[in-house]
Parts: C-alpha cells; sequence; structure tokens
C-alpha cells in the first residue's frame, strides 16, 4: 500500500498521456477531434484554475484569452506563413503579454468590479477582431491550414492533431503542477484569504494578482493555439462572453483547485452538449445550463472533490485512519503560510489538491 | 515539507483521479476502429443512403440570442415529414437528423462533423446565416459533403469554383445593394445614402453591390455604420447616420434591429427614404414593434411572399403552405417570414433530390448547381429560381415593394440581375 501510494502519484501523469496518445489507434476520427476538443479545455481552464481557484480573481475574459491565441496561431500561420505548430510558441507569451495588461488594472480590482472589467474585455473581443478585419478576416473568420504529419507517415489530421496537442498541454499542465505545489501556489492561497495580512508577511499581492492573471492568460492562449489546430477555422463568434462563463462553470464543475478537475471540466463542456444533443436538439442549450447548475449544486467540491471525498471515504474503511482534519491542518502550518481559513475551505470543500 | 500522512494520501488520491479520469476519456471515446491511418476517410460516394431512406443533417441556432432563427430546423422537418407521409423522395424517407449550434461557430463544425463522420448523413442542409455558414465550407469542401441551400447571401457564397460543394438558397447581399442602388437613383439621382448594416460578410457584400451601381453617378454613400448582435440600441449609429447628411436610409439587418432603428428615426423625427433588406422587412417581427404608422412609405426588395401579410391569405400556395404547417408543424408560427423561408427551402431540397439522376453526393450536388424551379411555393409571381455552372445563387430577380397601410404593396416590375449577381 504505501509503496504503491508513493508510485501511483508519480505514473499517474505519464499513464494519462499514454492513453491518450493511444486513443486514436482504438477511436474514430470524430472521437479523436472530441479527445483532442476535451484538451482544449481542460487547458483553458487550467488558466481558469489559476486565476480563480488559487488567487480567487473570477474571470469572465477566459474565452476572450482563447480566442487571443487562436488568432495568433491563425494570423501568423496564414500572413506570415509560420508552421502552425511553432505558433504555440508566440501564443503564449502574446497571451502572456495581454494578460499583463489587463492584469494590472484588474489587480487594484475585487469581487463584482474585476468581473465586470473582464466580462468588458469578453465582449469586446468579437468587435475589436471584426475591425482589424485586413488581419483577421474580419465576421467569416480565417481558415487555419492543420497540422499534418509528413505524407510518408500516413498520419489521419485528426490523430496527428490530437498528438501535437499534447505537448504543450503536457507543458501546462507541468508548469500547472509546479505553481499549485510550489511556493508561488501556495503564495497565491495566502494573498487571496489573508489579503490584508499578506503584506505584512513580505508579500506584494498585487504584483502575484498579475502575475497569476498573467500566466492564466497564457494558458487560455495556449488553449486556443490547440482551438486553431484542432478546427482549422477561427471567428470572432466562436469566443464569446458565454465561452467564458462555461469554461468558469466547468472549472468549477471540475474542482477549481485540482490539476486533474481541469481535465474533468473539459471533459463536460465538450460531452455534455454532445449527450445532451440525443436527447432533444431544440433543448440542449436549456439542458446545458439545467447540468451545469445541478452539477454545482450537487458537487460543491467538483469531480475532484467527489473523488478525493471517495477516497477519503474507501481510506477510512480500511486504515486506522487518524482524523483528516488533523492530518490536514498540520500539514497547511508546515507547508507555509496558510491560515486556518485554507483549512476550514479544505474541510468543508471535501478537500483540495493543494495542501 | 509536507508529512508524510498527506502526501500518501494525496498520492492515493491522485491516482484513483486519474484512473478515472482515464476510464471516463476512454468510455468517452465509444467509437471502434482506429482512426491513426489517413486513409480512412473517403470510402462509399454515396453514405446516408440506403433502399428505404436518406440521411440529411442541419446545425441551427436552437438556442442563445439568435434563436429565432432556430426556427429553419423545425419548420424544415416539418415539410420533410409531409413528403414522407406521401411516400418520400425517390422511394426513400428523408431521415433529418440536426443538432443545435447556439450560433457558435466552433459547434457549428463540431455538429457538421458529428453529422458527416457519426451518424453518416448524406449532406449538410440549409445552414442559416453567414457567420454560421462560413464555418464549415473548408469542411464540407474538403471532404466532398454537399452543403446545400445555406440561408445566407455573402459574396464567399457566390464563389463556386472555390466552394463546389456549398450552394446558398438566398439573394446574395450584392444583388439586394444593386438593385436598392438602381431604386435609388431612380428615385433621386443625387442621393446621399446612409447604411446601418451587420458588420460582416452580408454587409459588406451589400454594400459593394450598391457601389458598383451608385459609381460614376450623382449619388453615394456618405456614412456606413455598423452593429453588433450585443448591442442594446442603434441610437448612436442612427444619430450619426442622420448627422453625415444622409437622405436615404438603407438598413441591413436583422428583425430586431431593424425595429430598433425603425423606431430611433421615428423618435427624431428624421423622414429619409428608407430601404430594408429581406432580413429587415417581416411585416410582424420588424414593422409591427414600431407601429406600422410609423413606417409608411419604407420600401424593401423581395423574392418571397410575407406570409403575415393579408394579402396572400387566400393564395393556394401560402395555403397548403399552412395546412402542412398545422398538420406537421405544431407550435411553429405560420406567419414568421422564417419558418415560410425554411419551408421554402425544404422545398428546393427535395426537389433537387427527386430531379438528381443518381442519389450519390456528386449526381446531387449537380443537381443542386443546376436547378430551374419555378413553382416552389411561397415564391412571388415572376421571381424565376435558377441555378447553372459558373452562377451558384438561385435567386437574382427582387421585387420591389412599398409599405402601405398595413402591407406590403409591389412598386414597378421584378429587376433581374439573372447570371449577374455582383460578385
Amino acid at each position: 500500500m504505501t509503496r504503491t501510494a508513493r508510485i501511483l502519484p508519480r505514473l499517474a501523469p505519464p499513464a494519462v498521456l499514454a492513453a491518450l496518445a493511444a486513443a486514436p489507434f482504438f477511436i474514430g476520427q470524430f472521437q479523436t477531434f472530441q479527445l483532442a476538443t476535451i484538451l482544449i479545455w481542460a487547458v483553458a481552464i487550467l488558466g481558469v484554475n489559476l486565476l480563480t481557484g488559487f488567487s480567487g480573481q473570477i474571470t469572465l475574459a477566459s474565452g476572450a484569452f482563447v480566442g487571443i491565441g487562436a488568432y495568433v496561431t491563425a494570423v501568423l500561420a496564414v500572413h506570415a506563413g509560420v508552421d502552425p505548430l511553432l505558433t504555440v510558441v508566440a501564443a503564449a507569451p502574446f497571451g502572456f503579454a495581454c494578460g499583463v495588461a489587463i492584469g494590472i488594472p484588474a489587480a487594484r480590482l475585487r469581487g463584482i468590479q474585476l468581473i465586470i472589467l473582464t466580462a468588458v474585455v469578453a465582449v469586446a473581443f468579437a468587435p475589436v477582431v471584426k475591425r482589424l478585419d485586413h488581419l483577421t478576416g474580419g465576421a467569416p473568420g480565417l481558415s487555419v491550414p492543420r497540422p499534418e504529419a509528413p505524407a510518408a507517415w500516413g498520419v489521419s489530421v485528426d490523430a496527428w492533431v490530437l498528438w501535437v496537442s499534447l505537448v504543450p498541454a503536457a507543458a501546462v499542465w507541468y508548469v500547472a503542477t509546479q505553481i499549485a505545489h510550489g511556493r508561488i501556489g501556495r503564495t497565491l492561497v495566502a494573498v487571496k484569504e489573508l489579503d490584508l495580512a499578506a503584506p505584512a508577511l513580505g508579500f506584494d499581492p498585487s504584483r502575484y494578482r498579475i502575475l497569476t492573471f498573467a500566466i492564466s492568460s497564457a494558458f487560455c492562449a495556449v488553449a486556443g493555439s490547440l482551438y486553431a489546430w484542432s478546427y482549422g477555422f477561427v471567428a470572432p463568434d466562436a469566443f464569446p462572453l458565454t465561452l467564458s462563463i462555461t469554461l468558469l462553470a466547468c472549472a468549477v464543475i471540475g474542482g477549481l483547485t485540482s490539476v486533474w478537475g481541469a481535465l474533468a471540466g473539459g471533459a463536460v463542456l465538450t460531452l455534455t452538449p454532445y449527450f445532451l444533443g440525443e436527447v432533444s436538439a431544440s433543448l440542449t442549450g436549456l439542458l446545458f445550463g439545467v447540468a451545469l447548475i445541478l452539477l454545482v449544486y450537487v458537487m460543491p467540491g467538483g469531480v475532484a472533490g467527489v473523488l478525493s471525498a471517495l477516497r477519503d471515504r474507501l481510506g477510512s474503511f480500511r486504515s486506522r485512519g487518524g482524523s483528516d482534519l488533523r492530518v490536514r491542518g498540520a500539514a497547511a502550518h508546515e507547508g507555509g503560510p496558510h491560515g486556518a481559513a485554507t483549512v476550514d475551505r479544505a474541510v468543508q470543500t471535501g478537500g483540495s489538491d493543494v495542501q | 515539507m509536507f508529512s508524510k500522512g498527506p502526501r500518501r494520501r494525496r498520492g492515493v488520491r491522485r491516482a484513483l483521479l486519474s484512473a478515472t479520469v482515464v476510464a471516463c476519456v476512454v468510455g468517452a471515446a465509444t467509437g471502434c476502429g482506429g482512426s491513426v491511418s489517413s486513409s480512412s476517410s473517403g470510402g462509399s460516394s454515396s453514405p446516408g443512403v440506403t433502399d428505404r431512406a436518406i440521411k440529411i443533417g442541419g446545425t441551427y441556432t436552437l438556442s442563445g440570442p439568435l434563436s429565432a432563427l432556430g426556427v429553419f430546423g423545425p419548420a424544415s422537418k416539418a415539410y420533410f415529414d409531409s413528403v414522407n407521409a406521401r411516400g418520400g423522395v425517390q422511394g426513400r424517407k428523408i431521415d433529418f437528423v440536426y443538432y443545435d449550434d447556439a450560433g457558435d461557430p466552433s459547434k457549428v463544425l463540431q455538429n457538421t462533423r458529428r453529422l458527416v463522420e457519426q451518424d453518416k448523413a448524406f449532406g449538410i442542409y440549409s445552414t442559416v446565416g453567414n457567420t454560421v455558414s462560413a464555418s464549415i465550407l473548408d469542411y464540407v469542401n474538403q471532404h466532398r459533403v454537399p452543403d446545400l441551400f445555406a440561408v445566407a447571401g455573402g459574396s464567399e457564397f457566390g464563389k463556386q469554383s472555390d466552394h463546389p460543394w456549398t450552394e446558398p438558397f438566398y439573394v446574395g447581399n450584392a444583388t439586394e445593394g444593386a438593385v436598392d442602388g438602381q431604386f435609388i437613383l431612380s428615385r433621386n439621382p443625387n442621393a446621399k445614402i446612409g447604411v446601418l448594416a451587420t458588420n460582416d460578410d452580408a454587409g459588406q457584400s451589400y454594400v459593394r453591390g450598391m457601389e458598383g451601381v451608385l459609381a460614376g453617378t450623382g449619388a453615394k454613400i456618405v456614412s456606413k455604420q455598423t452593429y453588433e448582435l450585443t448591442d442594446a440600441t442603434v441610437d448612436s449609429q442612427i444619430a450619426k447616420l442622420r448627422a453625415s447628411g444622409a437622405d436615404t436610409l438603407a438598413v441591413i439587418a436583422l428583425a430586431k434591429f431593424s425595429s430598433l432603428a425603425l423606431k430611433r428615426v421615428h423618435e427624431l423625427g428624421w423622414r429619409p427614404l428608407t430601404l430594408l433588406s429581406l432580413s429587415a422587412s417581416s411585416r410582424d417581427a420588424s414593422l409591427k414593434p414600431v407601429g406600422f404608422e410609423n413606417v409608411q412609405g419604407v420600401y424593401s426588395g423581395f423574392f418571397a411572399k410575407d406570409p403575415s401579410d393579408p394579402q396572400w391569405a387566400n393564395d393556394p400556395a401560402l395555403q397548403r403552405y399552412r395546412d402542412t404547417l398545422a398538420k406537421y408543424g405544431r407550435g411553429l408560427d405560420p406567419n414568421d417570414a422564417f419558418t415560410l423561408l425554411a419551408y421554402m427551402n425544404a422545398q428546393v431540397l427535395v426537389a433537387t433530390l427527386d430531379k438528381s439522376p443518381a442519389l450519390t453526393r456528386a449526381a446531387v450536388n449537380d443537381a443542386a448547381h443546376n436547378l430551374d424551379l419555378p413553382t416552389i411555393d411561397g415564391l412571388l409571381p415572376g421571381i424565376p429560381l435558377k441555378t447553372g455552372p459558373g452562377d451558384p445563387w438561385p435567386i437574382e430577380t427582387l421585387q420591389m415593394v412599398q409599405f402601405r397601410g398595413d402591407r406590403w404593396v409591389p412598386v414597378g416590375d421584378p429587376v433581374s440581375y439573372e447570371g449577374k449577381t455582383p460578385r
């Protein structure tokens, strides 16, 4: 048990990666495309998680940042003839820079004001893209060449796109876990929970907020590049305010502070409307909304919260157990500047992935 | 940094989580057979056709701010059901499958791939709107899937050499612009025209069509204003158009925005010569909210009858339309111009399938590009419906109409741009 417990977490990421990479051998083209779509939204949700789950800032601009990344890829590939695969290298820093630009005013805002600022960014996205039509192709959008494997390999475009998408997705995942489990993550939680006390402990909260906003935006922009690869088409109306709202809802459903929850959130976003389409075409939109509300209602801690609660229950049958709360509390205090608030919250929501 | 307890727990939890995620992902992917080999695409030239049925796919904006356009799905289905009740087409029932895209181009493309790859639809029928229709152009044309009768008038849809598998069912917005331009010149050779248009291919094509006609005359477009679907009003656009000194106003908009524009024009006491695009001119949806007395004398160019207009109350063609809706389209509003347009579109598809020498994708696509159908219920008298090689626009003739009293009244003869839709 102990050894397995130590090895499993190290094995989990490569195992998931391997499963995703192997999937096209077993599933059809459309499912491969769906899998790539799940990956796109999982990457974007990682960005939302970082901002909302760790830093406590609520953003409605995530969809716009996905759009920004998608357009960086599209414009570079179409107008400059850059290989679409390489464009992700430009999309991430471009998203980061835009994130800094918006993050500076955003860092001064809280709650409703921040939501309004980011909503303005989301609403302004489509009109701005349409105005820059010589660059962006305007309202009808731009066709983007999809990445293709060397012809001799005989690999289908969808399988290839999924495989190449795994690389930036894994990179984002790695950065996210490093932040979540490292100094920055702990500092962010401290800044979130102890806003006023943080400066006394030697942090400048607004600097951390801007940094988080920028990294989160960069994640979303990477998702945008993956979007352009998968869809081969970008249009301003593909990144509306509702996309940001849905991303936020799916981030909550996955588990706001769980890196794995992002993958679950991406799956919910992609597959729920798909299955609801079978139920009723005319009610898909309505049922999706209801499903999101129900999911948030029955799983306030998200999929990650439910799974860790299940694990706790299983664990308490098997082990001699000590009090979970005590152990967590100890870990939190050892781990650095977590306050009691974090521990309380972790207990309330059925545990988060970051102590 | 961490005590052993939580780390072990975290390890187990992470392993559990990842195992679950893998299981979910693998479970979600229910298809069989790999998709790695690029040669797996292609296959039969007529998927979706059996001895008993032909499967047609659609994607519609059934939710979201543009859900008024979603009526194309159920209204088309009503007509297909009536055809199926009479024995179908070429001895086959039409199996019409459609999904909601909420007006989101990503979902439009997802739905289209699902219909073609998963549901094995024969073709995609009647995407609605320029943005929605543009988002699948590449996909359907790369995969040689008939993309029949997109309700879109932007110039992009007239480029048959670029999109040989796409066939629009609408009048080109450029034709609308040209016909309106011609009409304006006949009324006022020195007109100063203000244009309020959607910020998309439709609006731009309209302006290009009109500018082509105005070139070298005394009339010109003095101001162009655009709106976004997210705009709450168009008050500022109307104010700018008025301030530009325009004496003529052209509105290329969806019903709600044309109402907002006309209302504002009336409130300001502005009396320009006003022309409404087809999409902006529904009697019930666009004009009624403003009040008929406030929109007297506005013009439009029509190719279809306005089903809400009392002058067609006893028209046999519209009677058949109302009967079909009563029987197969419960809950649909027969007075909605979009419902009639969908009904007409469905007739065109059925006629195309019926005339196609074989039910293969290539043959049906070919038939769609060589149409001559004067007898579509809902079409105004004197408007041909024709396509031919290099000329994918089925409707290139418009009847100018003026709103008088409570109805649209024809003005002059139909204006024909047959084979001459401006590019």
